[in-house]
């Protein structure tokens, strides 16, 4: 009887553990890559995981909040944004033109796999979309904005890592690795001009894809792939499609009032904003934010101790009637100029107020990243450049005019057109990201003498048009990790 | 190669007692074996407290009260004998020496071995070396205590621990952390949870044969810990208190002072000028001393004029602070580089610049421990209570923890027997910030010697007052200055504005059944529960730091949740001279973790109130849940024959969740032998008490460490676009991904000499590590996660760790009232890549590189060969690898090897950052032309060049630590009478005493790579104790 009551509950016991799924587990904070692509439902949101890309922290490193890093570094690197204080030394390097020669540093590394991997998740998408169950417009929709993405990706990369566009040129010089399916063996980097024929592809088949419609204004409609499609032309010196493809992609939107213009740039719903991302609050970077570095009124310790100034040379080209004189302080003690608190900031000469945040307890704000002045400077530029000078006035003047009541339409022609129109667009988008690209675009020096930039700090005054330094260092874990395939600028 | 020397000194004393006379009994106490006196043997007279010890003859005399009829001879390794009286008034006594040590019992997987029959390789720390040191975290015992265990040392935090290896490095990327196991199950919370006072043993197995019924979790070796339980008549009552002060062990770097600091940082400036602008040298001096004209307006106010360009001097560039008395702000430095003679006093005392002292204070340590425990034939019962309060040596660094234990078995029938041990701990625990700014370690210690801590206004002395009525000084009040390190920033205030605290609470039962069918088969169920639950409570103020101007809060709230329920049938059988045992058995594994954290922002009223509701705004808000779950087929068989000829063999099989259902079950396996060459009868050395030879071999794994999930391929949730859901690619799945394997083989000889006077154990090993998992990088180009490039976990590296150790223990004295033995203990260790990822060859990680042929911990860096003394420039060459483990590591000791000391470069920054400290070694720059030194010269723009990570910051790693000393007086049988007591024990004992290493305020082995940082150093613990028994 004992050993028979033994046996049963031993055998109880034995059964009572053996499940079928004991041993298979899934994550709660992931979802198979198996799933994702079931329905055009399922779909959007990978569209979506791509769009909050563009406000991410990314790979641990403070100076990355997303696509902020770009536009800081951009402007670090150039001549119009001056560092005020080493603070706690971020962009100080690259300030300095040291980091993007560096094969190491974080800004050879970041813009170059940052950029990859919008390309990585678009390509997923475009190789899995089509045998999902969902309905045409959708898929139409979906790849489209893969297919901007995948362009716009490899054109803010390939200004970077290859050398100038030169449209008189053959520019066979070396461009990226082309990686336009989801494969993951290692790829050899192809030429600059394979490169602009691929980025130009993608982006007219998106422009053929998009519609004006979309969920809100950090997705990619037809405006604003026609803004990339501007952009990349003007870079490959089409002036005309550039000029043609701005002002189409600035269509249905008005440039923001004065009153708007003094609002912080932390708003999506500005009328002018074509594209942008909106933050919300449980959505926040912290101090990786864009506004970390960049407002002049969060509290974090490179704010506090290097409020970003403008050069003083190019604030004295403003005319004292536009309000975009109203963003930088020239004496460095107006208090008008909101600044951190507990414990207070430091104030300098031309400190901006450009970029404010809306609620002092929090790092987050919308980013503007394509805005209908941008479209009407390119507009203007590129008609000045293709000798259409009386458009290009005209574009100057719509957007002039509403900055400075007192402006009345150039009269200038040839290169004093184009100066004046230079001058206008590094005004307008100051900090949002263009120097560096522009210098490079147009081959010119990067000169920082005669301004406010601090001689204890700047490191690198000049560099000469076409210095081998115009050119990023592709990082070295991609060597590394390529074996090879992938191989260096010249040094 | 590590040696351990445990200084442990042991004294104990016996006294004779008083007791009431009425005849005498004389004799003489002689060993069995060869009848030599033994002295110091105990004898009392059967159901007394009376008794008395041998002399040195080994004999004695007692007076016999009225009905004493029998003695109780004792003594250590001898036992224990009955000896009737009878009317003989002068008895002669044989012993027999026992087994001692041999005979112990050794806790091994799924039972327990004697050690004499044991084939493997295990190491042992009982409760009588826990029982007087001051420990908290009873990992900390491990610390010296056998050759093969390497410990780091343990932060200064209260609870806090070593770090443990056995036998090397086991894994490059998965685990290389031993398995706990916790009363015979694998434990769920930390070994801080418990009492080192239930502690009964703690049995470390070193060996595959040891660790293969631990199967895909014991290829690094398992650390077995047991807790008491209560003894049939031995029913006891203990109460333990101890108290005493905790200190910093590990002094602080030595670095410049105020008088010495101005010069160097002007030089620092002045090199900028003269090498990186090209200002001739006379006057980049005095552009560095500040003697130039300066502007009076625009942008650059206040700066000099020097040609077409606008120049700081020191004083503008160190933030403004003068420091000393009476001596212009242009004046300071002269431009010689000389501080100005009249600056020859400080506006500020001492302790105004002493920012450890700050927040350091008098730490404090208690612990209180009742425990009581005893038994009946059928029936034994243990129970403890124990409060431990630890106050670290920095402010806000605090540990309490109540702990309750109670071990309870029974056998009501002869078939049926049973039992529960059920713990309970509530930790509580108050922490300064770790990392940032906040860090206030790496804040003190990088502050420049001229900033005060509190705000002294220079002009008038006195103290300005913020807005919460203190005085600290953050670096941006105008009337003060503006410190360029850290500016706006106060890590010692912000430390005592915020708020950062866990408490923790864990249950923990282990319950069995023994169901006993024959005198030979049983079967048995375990089934253990654990239960953590953890919450981490974080609250930064909005007057200053990370959490300004709005104030914010954090909770993270864990709970850990795990189950082990087996079935196991044994069987156990003697004929003839034949012993057999076998064990067969299923078991289930299963853990669960929830997870829970939240973050607001936008404090509403700074009334002391951090709970959420107190914010307005959620910054982020997130929970997750995971699994991890074990399915085991376990075996083992043991054989001997006559007690001389051991076999054992093990087998088990795991299929486990990390990987995919293919390749998700492995066999894991081991064998040894074991020879006791002394029992032969051919053996016959007479000062050779005990000879073993043994050795095993056998295959474990390695699962812990990468993840739960690594071979899926995942989208991450998360990625939500303001309110529309979104995914990203965040990783590429790997179905072939199994575990590592780890086989080893292991061949030792245990010995015991001269009646046990001086034993031990010599071993080899070589543990070959295969299919290890390498998160093999993938180009940049195929994309990444917001953590960085894609990799994919692969089984492709293979690495051994071969050795030797050695322990022997001699017991040096062995008298009457005093015995003192010690024991040496050395380990040398070589580790060794042996195949690398064909696609990544070498994976080098600052500092150190991964490579074939070469060490897990190779240090790889460029080679610092001296300063140019043309103009001061640090001169490198090669890149160069420098072996840290062709080293000899002893108990508390090494020899050879270098560390990387983080610490001392941060101090070595050329003058690269305006405010920062200094290393007096930095007074050894190079200067002038034709300079000899090998400190580069100072300039704060050729940081990265001058000061940089090179071969200039390895040092050798030779240290020693005197890590525990203790005396203890067992008080005499006189005074325990007058207390009522059976035993009572006084002691003081001394934890983490002193650091040698080479260099004063180098922190050697805080981690494994040989790199230490800025982090809660060391605390030395004094306490006094006593224990009463009754």
């Amino acid at each position: 009887m004992r050993i028979k009551i033994s046996l049963l509950f031993a055998l109880w016991l034995g059964l009572a553990s053996c499940e079928k799924e004991f041993l298979e587990t899934k994550p709660t904070s992931s979802v198979s890559d198996q799933v994702v692509f079931t329905t055009t439902t399922d779909g959007w949101k990978a569209i979506e995981g791509m769009h909050r890309l563009l406000y991410r922290q990314m790979y641990g490193s403070q100076a990355l909040g997303g696509i902020s890093g770009n536009m800081i570094f951009m402007d670090a690197l150039g001549e119009d944004l001056v560092m005020t204080g080493q603070s706690n030394g971020w962009f100080i390097n690259e300030y300095r033109w040291i980091n993007h020669r560096l094969v190491t540093s974080n800004i050879c590394y970041y813009n170059y796999l940052y950029f990859f991997t919008f390309i990585s998740n678009a390509n997923q998408i475009l190789a899995q979309i089509d045998a999902a169950t969902g309905s045409d417009a959708d898929k139409k929709a979906i790849k489209g904005q893969a297919l901007a993405y995948r362009s716009w990706a490899y054109f803010m990369m390939i200004q970077l890592f290859g050398e100038r566009f030169d449209k008189t040129k053959s520019n066979n010089g070396l461009g990226l690795p082309m990686k336009i399916a989801p494969t993951l063996e290692a790829t050899p980097r192809v030429s600059v001009a394979e490169i602009y024929t691929q980025i130009n592809k993608d982006i007219d088949d998106a422009i053929a894809l998009l519609g004006a419609t979309r969920r809100d204004r950090s997705h990619i409609n037809v405006n604003v792939a026609k803004g990339f499609k501007a952009r990349i032309a003007l870079a490959q010196q089409n002036w005309a499609v550039a000029a043609q493809q701005a002002s189409e992609a600035r269509q249905g939107f008005t440039l923001m009032s004065t009153t708007q213009y003094m609002e912080g740039f932390n708003n999506y719903t500005n009328p002018e904003w074509i594209w942008g991302y909106r933050q919300q609050e449980d959505q926040t970077t912290y101090f990786y934010s864009f506004f970390a570095y960049m407002s002049c009124n969060f509290n974090s310790t490179n704010i506090r101790t290097n409020p970003k100034a403008i050069n003083s040379k190019l604030f004295n080209l403003i005319s004292n009637t536009d309000i975009r004189k109203q963003l930088w302080d020239p004496t460095g003690t107006n208090t008008q100029f909101p600044i951190p608190l507990n414990p207070n900031g430091s104030r300098f000469p031309f400190m901006n107020r450009k970029f404010r945040v809306a609620n002092v307890a929090l790092s987050i704000g919308d980013v503007p990243l394509m805005r209908a002045a941008e479209m009407l400077l390119i507009e203007a530029e590129a008609n000045a450049r293709n000798a259409q000078e009386a458009n290009a006035r005209q574009a100057l003047f719509t957007l002039v005019r509403q900055r400075d009541p007192n402006y009345v339409l150039s009269t200038r022609s040839g290169q004093a057109l184009i100066d004046e129109i230079m001058m206008h667009r590094r005004v307008e988008l100051w900090g949002e990201g263009f120097r560096f690209y522009d210098l490079k675009r147009l081959n010119e020096p990067l000169d920082r003498t005669g301004a406010n930039h601090n001689a204890s700090l700047v490191g690198v005054s000049t560099v000469p048009a076409g210095d081998i330094r115009w050119q990023f260092l592709i990082p070295q874990s991609e060597l590394n990790n390529t074996n090879g395939v992938v191989v260096q600028n010249p040094l | 190669m590590r040696i351990i020397i445990p200084l442990l000194l042991a004294f104990s004393c016996l006294m004779p007692g008083a007791f009431a006379q009425n005849r005498s009994v004389t004799g003489k106490v002689t060993d069995a074996a060869n009848g030599q006196p033994l002295s110091g043997v105990s004898i009392t007279i059967k159901g007394s407290k009376t008794g008395t010890t041998t002399d040195a003859e080994g004999s004695f005399r007692l007076q016999l009260p009225s009905g004493g009829r029998s003695l109780v001879a004792s003594f250590l390794g001898y036992g224990t004998k009955d000896v009737v009286i009878g009317s003989a008034s002068a008895l002669v006594i044989t012993l027999a020496r026992q087994e001692s040590d041999l005979d112990e019992v050794v806790v091994v997987a799924y039972g327990t071995v004697k050690k004499g029959e044991y084939t493997g390789s295990s190491a042992q720390v009982s409760a009588k070396d826990i029982q007087n040191r001051p420990i908290t975290n009873v990992t900390n015992a491990l610390v010296g205590s056998a050759p093969g265990i390497q410990t780091t040392s343990s932060s200064g935090q209260p609870g806090s621990g070593p770090a443990i290896r056995l036998r090397g490095f086991g894994s490059i990327t998965a685990s290389s952390a031993p398995l706990i196991v916790v009363d015979g199950s694998p434990y769920a919370g930390g070994l801080a949870n418990i009492n080192p006072e239930d502690v009964e043993s703690i049995s470390t197995l070193k060996d595959a044969s040891a660790a293969a019924l631990y199967g895909s979790r014991g290829g690094n070796g398992v650390i077995m810990v047991t807790t008491k339980k209560g003894r049939k008549n031995r029913n006891t009552l203990q109460f333990k208190v101890t108290q005493g002060s905790t200190s910093r062990a590990v002094p602080e770097y030595d670095q410049v002072n105020a008088y010495e600091y101005y010069p160097l940082m002007w030089e620092s400036f002045r090199n900028v000028l003269q090498f990186t602008n090209n200002i001739p040298k006379a006057d980049a001096s005095g552009l560095a001393s500040g003697t130039y004209p300066r502007f009076t307006s625009g942008a650059n106010t206040g700066r000099q004029i020097y040609g077409t360009g606008a120049y700081d001097d020191i004083f503008r560039l160190l933030g403004g602070y003068n420091p000393y008395r009476g001596v212009a702000p242009n004046q300071i430095v002269l431009p010689d580089g000389t501080l100005n003679p009249s600056a020859s006093s400080l506006i500020y005392t001492a302790d105004d610049l002493d920012w450890f002292k700050a927040f350091y204070r008098n730490g404090s340590r208690a612990d209180y421990t009742l425990t009581y425990s005893g038994g009946n034939d059928k029936s034994d019962y243990y129970g403890s209570f124990g409060y431990t309060n630890e106050k670290g040596f920095v402010t806000r660094s605090e540990l309490g923890r109540f702990t309750g234990r109670m071990n309870i078995n029974t056998q009501p029938t002869k078939w049926f027997r049973t039992g529960t041990n059920l713990s309970a701990s509530v930790v509580k625990s108050k922490f300064p910030a770790e990392g940032g700014i906040v860090n206030p370690f790496s804040f003190a210690r990088g502050m420049g010697p001229i900033y005060p801590v509190h705000a002294i206004n220079p002009a008038t002395g006195e103290r300005v007052k913020d807005a919460l009525g203190n005085t600290y000084d953050y670096g941006n009040i105008p009337a003060i200055g503006f410190r360029p390190v850290n500016q706006g920033r106060h890590a010692i205030y912000e430390n005592m504005l915020n708020l950062a605290q866990w408490n923790r609470n864990i249950l923990s039962t282990r319950s069995y059944a023994d169901i006993i069918f024959t005198k030979d088969l049983k079967f048995t169920t375990n089934i253990q529960y654990d239960v953590q639950d953890y919450q981490e409570e974080g609250f930064e103020n909005r007057f200053i730091g990370d959490g300004a101007p709005s104030g914010r809060a954090s909770r993270d709230i864990s709970k850990t949740q795990s189950y082990t329920f087996n079935q196991l049938l044994s069987y156990n059988k003697k004929f003839n001279r034949h012993n057999v045992g076998a064990l067969a058995g299923h078991e289930n594994y299963w853990l669960q973790v929830n997870g829970f954290s939240g973050f607001k922002v936008d404090q509403l009223f700074n009334d002391g109130n951090t709970e959420f509701p107190n914010f307005a705004t959620i910054s982020s808000l997130s929970s997750q849940t995971d699994f991890h779950t074990i399915e085991s087929y376990l075996s083992k068989l043991n054989y001997d024959y006559d007690g001389k000829y051991f076999v054992t063999g093990a087998l088990r099989r795991d299929g486990n969740s990390r990987f995919y259902k293919d390749v998700r079950w492995a066999d894991f396996w081991s064998v040894g032998a074991a020879w006791r060459l002394d029992r032969e009868a051919f053996f016959k050395v007479s000062w050779v008490d005990e000879l073993k030879l043994r050795g095993s071999y056998g295959s474990t794994g390695i699962e812990a460490g990468i993840g739960y999930y690594p071979y899926q391929g995942l989208y991450a949730l998360g990625f939500n676009n303001n309110t529309a859901g979104g995914v990203l690619q965040s990783a590429l799945p790997n179905y072939a991904l199994t575990w590592e394997a780890s086989n080893s083989l292991d061949l030792g000889v245990d010995f015991s000499l001269f009646k046990n006077r001086l034993s031990g154990t010599i071993e080899v090993f070589d543990r070959q590590s295969k299919d290890l998992i390498f998160n093999v990088p993938q180009p940049l180009s195929n994309g990444g996660t917001t953590g960085g490039g894609f990799s994919v976990a692969q089984n492709i590296g293979n690495m051994y760790n071969r050795g030797i150790e050695l322990q022997i223990t001699g017991e040096i004295v062995r008298s009457k009232d005093f015995s003192w033995s010690t024991t040496l203990n050395a380990t040398h260790f070589q580790n060794q890549v042996t195949k690398m990822p064909a696609l990544v060859p070498e994976i080098i990680s600052f500092p150190h590189q991964l490579k074939e042929g070469r060490s897990r911990y190779d240090y790889f860096m460029r080679d610092f060969y001296g300063v140019d003394p043309t103009d001061g420039a640090a001169l490198y060459r090669n890149v160069l690898t420098y072996n840290p483990t062709n080293s000899r590591i002893f108990d508390n000791y090494q020899i050879g090897g270098y560390a990387f000391d983080n610490g001392y470069a941060g101090l070595m920054n050329a003058g690269s950052q305006y405010g920062g400290s200094l290393h007096k070694d930095q007074l050894l720059r190079w200067r002038n032309p034709g300079d000899i030194t090998n400190v580069p010269r100072m300039q704060n723009d050729q940081g990265t060049n001058f000061a940089g990570s090179s071969s200039r910051f390895l040092i050798s790693a030779n240290h020693s630590w005197l890590n525990n000393v203790n005396l203890s007086y067992d008080l005499p049988k006189s005074v325990l009478d007058k207390i009522g007591s059976s035993a009572a024990r006084v002691f003081v004992s001394g934890e983490g005493l002193w650091l040698f290493a080479q260099r004063t305020g180098m922190l050697v082995n805080q981690s494994y790579d040989g790199q230490n940082s800025n982090t809660y150093p060391p605390a030395r613990v004094v306490t006094a104790g006593l224990s009463v028994n009754f």
